[in-house]
């Protein structure tokens, strides 16, 4: 079975590793565990079911806290296309946020499947 | 000690981040949202140095935890750091504008935050000390010293402007603790500094609590009655604050343009406010000629007291007690008065209230006993018999140690018999402690003084009390009788009570025929009064019975 360690799992997702490091104070076992809190994080399903209500208000403060969670471990893709979310319903609009969103969900679940073999390498 | 921050984030992985940076160099507490927050802050505000907040949480918002915690004086000085994604520029303005200090951006950079972290705390720690040096603690109104140079120096930057000065204290504030707690006091005197915050603070003027209950302030003197305004201030105060018997008074020293230094003027105003303790209807006291030569009148009986009992200024003066009807010259009141030098003959009134405030009366009371037991050895060796005299007990005097020993003493130096000398004790200060008279009177009359009560009937006596303190005699106070004459009956019920406890009673205050009649008519036992004889200097007295002798 193909196991990926973090610099190799950032490298995937097209993320400077040491940048990321750097913010978890150079801590690789800190950074491995909030790895760990991101894939049972609900972040995602909360702005799922935000979807549902097409309520522009409540899809962007769930994008807005995915996108912070998202840019603090540097998962640089999410992050940018929740943003793009972000961006539209920030102004109360909700024009093709549904393309959007499905976008969203297609890279979560990439990275989601990608944390599922990062080990931590001693 | 303030040494935690607190960090309120309710996405958990952002709030492990925090905690995971802060808490290399700090003690960190957390909260998933705001009330969880707001629940930290009233137990440990104290503690809590710096607070990192997330504007976006369920629950209470960053928005509404900042809005709640800057309401609250406990805690709105601690520094907010707002933790936002890369921020707009209007949620930048609002934090601001709502009292964070700072805002940081995701993804959170560990040497920058703590850097912020750091040298906000560094500033706040500056400022903290600033404000302990200039603000009051309990109300964050300025204290005495930094007043008294803020307001000199504004009085001296604007030479043509004049400001008036004023000075509050709160009527029997000491009360409020003592029946309340302290606590209770303490919130009280926030609340009034915050009405008067509200009402006087204007064009930045400074306000201070000067000490205790004591808050002073000026403002710009302008056309409208100053007077007025800060009647209207007690008003609005009294509105507010529903402790009964609480009153807060005025002391106002009107810049009349002689350039009195703010040191003088608060000294001014305080003496003001002074001035009408106890005066109940008098909120407001202006600082003026007639005052100023009054206080310094009172300064001077206090400052030459020493020397007057010395030099013998202070004189007793007797004024005799008719019994059954006939003037025998056989029992008195011992009074005094100052025969003073500059100032000829001082009434009481002028100096016992001001030696009263300073407990110096006790001074002068020994004295007028002691006079009074020279003068009763002198009466029995010049043959006039052993006559009877009321000497009068202040207040202090029941509570000063080995009071009953010393009166003894005082007699035997003498050998005068106790039961010569009725001491009088106030209605007011039996009531006050009636306890402790109890305690006092009966020490007094096993020893074989007469025991009198003065002024009965001038306040919140009862029966009762006079029942419970066993007394030999009743004085009746002058408003008693003046009532009797407008409306007659009441006395007689509390004359007959009086003679079945075994106690005298004595008539005060009686100035006309028509009661001096009356009184004696319903059983008084003695009369004293106008009337029957005004008080006369101790050597018209012997001369008087000398007369009756040699009738």
């Amino acid at each position: 079975m193909l196991f990926l360690n973090l610099k190799e799992f950032y490298e995937n997702i097209g993320q400077n590793y040491e940048i990321v490091l750097k913010r978890m104070m150079g801590n690789e076992e800190f950074l491995y565990m909030l790895l760990g809190k991101f894939v049972s994080d609900t972040s995602i399903e909360a702005l799922e079911k935000a979807m549902n209500s097409h309520e522009a208000a409540e899809i962007f403060e769930q994008a807005h806290t995915l996108k912070g969670v998202a840019e603090n471990l540097g998962m640089k893709p999410l992050y940018e296309k929740v943003s793009v979310l972000v961006e539209i319903t920030r102004k109360g609009s909700v024009d093709g946020i549904d393309e959007v969103f499905a976008e969203v969900k297609q890279i979560y679940v990439e990275i989601i499947n990608l944390l599922e073999i990062v080990t931590l390498e001693k | 000690m303030k040494n935690k921050i607190l960090i309120v984030e309710d996405q958990e992985i952002n709030r492990m981040m925090l905690s995971q940076i802060i808490s290399t160099k700090y003690e960190v507490v957390e909260a998933s949202n705001g009330k969880e927050a707001m629940e930290i802050l009233s137990q440990q505000s104290s503690q809590i140095a710096l607070i990192l907040l997330d504007l976006v949480m369920p629950v209470m918002t960053g928005y509404e935890f900042l809005e709640h915690m800057k309401k609250n004086p406990d805690y709105d000085a601690i520094p907010v750091i707002i933790t936002t994604n890369s921020a707009s520029s209007e949620d930048e303005l609002w934090t601001l504008s709502s009292g964070a200090t700072e805002f940081i951006t995701k993804p959170y950079q560990p040497e920058i935050l703590l850097h912020r972290i750091e040298s906000i705390l560094k500033l706040q720690e500056a400022t903290a000390m600033v404000r302990l040096l200039k603000n009051d603690h309990l109300t964050g109104l300025l204290n005495r010293d930094y007043f008294l140079d803020c307001a000199q120096k504004i009085k001296d930057r604007y030479p043509e402007k004049r400001f008036d000065l004023f000075c509050s204290n709160i009527e029997k504030f000491r009360l409020v603790n003592e029946k309340y707690g302290v606590e209770v006091g303490d919130h009280f005197l926030n609340e009034v500094a915050s009405v008067i915050r509200e009402e006087l603070e204007v064009e930045n003027l400074p306000l201070a609590r000067f000490y205790a209950d004591y808050f002073i302030g000026i403002i710009e003197q302008k056309a409208d009655c100053t007077e007025e305004r800060f009647i209207k201030l007690s008003e609005k105060i009294n509105q507010c604050f529903s402790i009964p018997n609480i009153s807060i008074k005025w002391g106002l020293v009107i810049d009349d343009g002689s350039h009195m230094s703010i040191e003088q003027m608060c000294d001014n105003a305080i003496a003001a406010v002074h001035s009408i303790k106890g005066q109940y209807e008098t909120r407001v006291s202006i600082y003026d000629t007639e005052l100023k030569e009054k206080l310094l009148q009172e300064q001077e009986i206090i400052d030459e007291l020493d020397e007057a009992l010395d030099k013998h200024y202070y004189e007793v003066y007797l004024q005799p007690k008719v019994k059954n009807g006939v003037l025998n010259w056989t029992d008195a009141e011992a009074l005094v008065r100052c025969n003073h030098p500059k100032r000829g003959l001082i009434m009481p009134n002028e100096f016992i209230p001001v030696l009263e405030k300073t407990r110096l009366i006790t001074k002068l009371d020994w004295y007028v006993w002691e006079e009074t037991c020279k003068i009763l050895r002198q009466f029995e060796d010049n043959g006039y018999g052993k006559l009877s005299i009321s000497i009068n007990v202040s207040r202090v005097d029941l509570y000063e140690e080995n009071f009953v020993n010393k009166m003894s003493e005082l007699v035997q130096k003498y050998h005068i018999h106790p039961s010569q000398l009725h001491l009088e004790i106030t209605e007011s200060a039996v009531v006050e402690n009636l306890e402790w008279v109890c305690v006092i009177g009966k020490s007094l009359r096993e020893k074989g003084f007469q025991l009198e009560v003065d002024d009965f009937g001038s306040g919140y006596s009862s029966l009762k009390m006079i029942t419970q303190l066993a007394v030999d005699v009743l004085k009746l106070d002058r408003m008693l009788i003046e009532n009797e004459s407008k409306k007659p009956g009441s006395l007689q019920f509390i004359i007959g009570l009086a003679h079945w406890l075994d106690m005298k009673v004595v008539a005060e205050g009686v100035e006309t025929k028509e009661q001096y009649e009356h009184m004696f008519a319903i059983g008084c036992d003695y009369v004293q009064g106008y009337y029957a004889a005004k008080p006369m200097h101790w050597k018209d007295f012997e001369k008087n019975l000398q007369k009756q002798k040699s009738l």
